[in-house]
């Protein structure tokens, strides 16, 4: 069934239908909160505020883009307003912090005890690797790298930031990007460009001297 | 290197070109990680949930926005009614049926402490200043022998009237005075005071 279908059914009050179109696009709109918001608890609950207006607005969908397009639009709109709530704020900088201190070690290098419901992205270090080639000495480098570079990434301008993480996620066409940022391809493609600058700039100033 | 997905229009690699340099398929990489997490298992029932409740709740909050001005409008109303209201209205002080205050003097001498030169022909004049006792009532300006009477119960305390026949004074009669010559006035016999001057001595010579 296609969302245009199950939208129609929605329309009437069918609450399965609806249910249908959450579970297809439910991991689109959490990352696309995600992206804005950096914190689980707040981008599940933008999320889930996403879906709710969207079933009260369900009357408002004219179709000129696609439902997708429509959902996540609204969804940005919801993690945007989340993100300048002072609540929002303090949690997301108390919340930071300590991702930063777990994450910073890519999965490769995680234990088999890692807790999944943190995600691939934030796994806890055991221990090097001992299957890899690399040098702990290598792998610790590595990792500060990582570290180093998250943290460059979340000291961008937000609209920076969001660029790059939207493209970087693989969830997303560009359209779909321009519509969650209202901003036209062109610029989309140079804010991304302009993200990995900055980023590279931000890693010199620590003294990667070898970043291009 | 991440590969893009220029055929369905996702966006791996903006520009279609991956980036050579290996800082920024890093800086990708870490992006990718930074929001490659999924909602739980049980978004999809909270959601529903959600909004199942929400709809229960819809039609209360409908009969809110309707009853709360409802509301609003009636405390306003009793509000003005209380504020309003006959019992609450200052008491009028002495019965309508009881004429207006007045005081109960007797008639008295009047004493006047300037001549008035408003002295009418037939005797009755308008008081400029009076002086005398009061019983303790309030005075009203009065004019010739009239004598107002106050309620019943005050005109019992009132010490009976005292007939006393009005002096008669008759007006002095104003006469120009001749303006004083200073030459005609008598000369005192005031011995002229020399005063010699003072020697001020000046500052230095001490």
């Amino acid at each position: 069934m296609t969302d245009g279908e199950l939208v129609a059914r929605a329309r009437d009050g069918d609450h399965a239908a609806f249910g249908e179109l959450v579970d297809r696009h439910r991991t689109a709109v959490y990352r696309a909160a995600l992206a804005a918001l950096s914190s689980h608890a707040d981008a599940e609950d933008a999320a889930q505020d996403a879906f709710v207006l969207a079933w009260r607005r369900l009357g408002s969908f004219r179709g000129d883009a696609s439902f997708k397009t429509w959902l996540l639009t609204i969804a940005w709109h919801q993690a945007i307003n989340r993100r300048r709530s002072l609540v929002g704020w303090w949690r997301r900088t108390v919340q930071a912090d300590a991702e930063t201190v777990e994450a910073g070690v890519p999965a490769p290098y995680v234990a088999s005890g890692s807790s999944p419901a943190l995600g691939a992205g934030f796994c806890r270090t055991t221990g090097f690797d001992r299957s890899s080639n690399e040098t702990p000495e290598q792998l610790l480098a590595k990792g500060r790298l990582r570290n180093d570079i998250r943290r460059a990434i979340r000291a961008l301008s937000p609209k920076l930031r969001d660029a790059l993480l939207l493209a970087q996620s693989g969830d997303y066409s560009y359209e779909e990007i321009g519509a969650m940022l209202k901003a036209p391809l062109g610029t989309i493609k140079w804010r991304v460009s302009e993200a990995r600058r900055g980023v590279k700039k931000a890693l010199r100033e620590r003294g990667y001297d070898d970043v291009g | 290197m991440t590969m893009s997905d220029e055929q369905d229009g996702r966006v791996g690699q903006v520009g279609g070109i991956g980036p050579v340099d290996p800082v920024e398929t890093a800086i990708d990489d870490i992006a990718r990680h930074m929001t490659e997490s999924a909602p739980g298992a049980d978004f999809t029932a909270r959601v529903l949930a959600r909004i199942d409740s929400s709809d229960d709740r819809s039609w209360q909050r409908r009969w809110a926005w309707v009853l709360s001005p409802i509301a609003v409008a009636a405390v306003l109303i009793f509000a003005v009614l209380m504020l309003r209201a006959p019992w609450r209205s200052a008491p009028k002080g002495t019965p309508s049926s009881v004429p207006s205050v007045a005081v109960a003097q007797p008639p008295r001498p009047e004493v006047r402490l300037k001549p008035d030169a408003t002295h009418t022909a037939d005797g009755t004049n308008e008081v400029a200043t009076t002086r005398g006792a009061r019983t303790g009532s309030r005075s009203v300006a009065r004019s010739g022998n009239e004598i107002a009477r106050v309620g019943p119960a005050e005109s019992d305390l009132a010490p009976a009237p005292i007939d006393i026949e009005p002096l008669g004074i008759e007006a002095m009669g104003s006469t120009s005075l001749a303006p004083l010559s200073v030459d005609a006035m008598e000369s005192i016999d005031v011995p002229r005071l020399d005063v010699p001057p003072i020697e001020v001595p000046t500052i230095g010579e001490q």
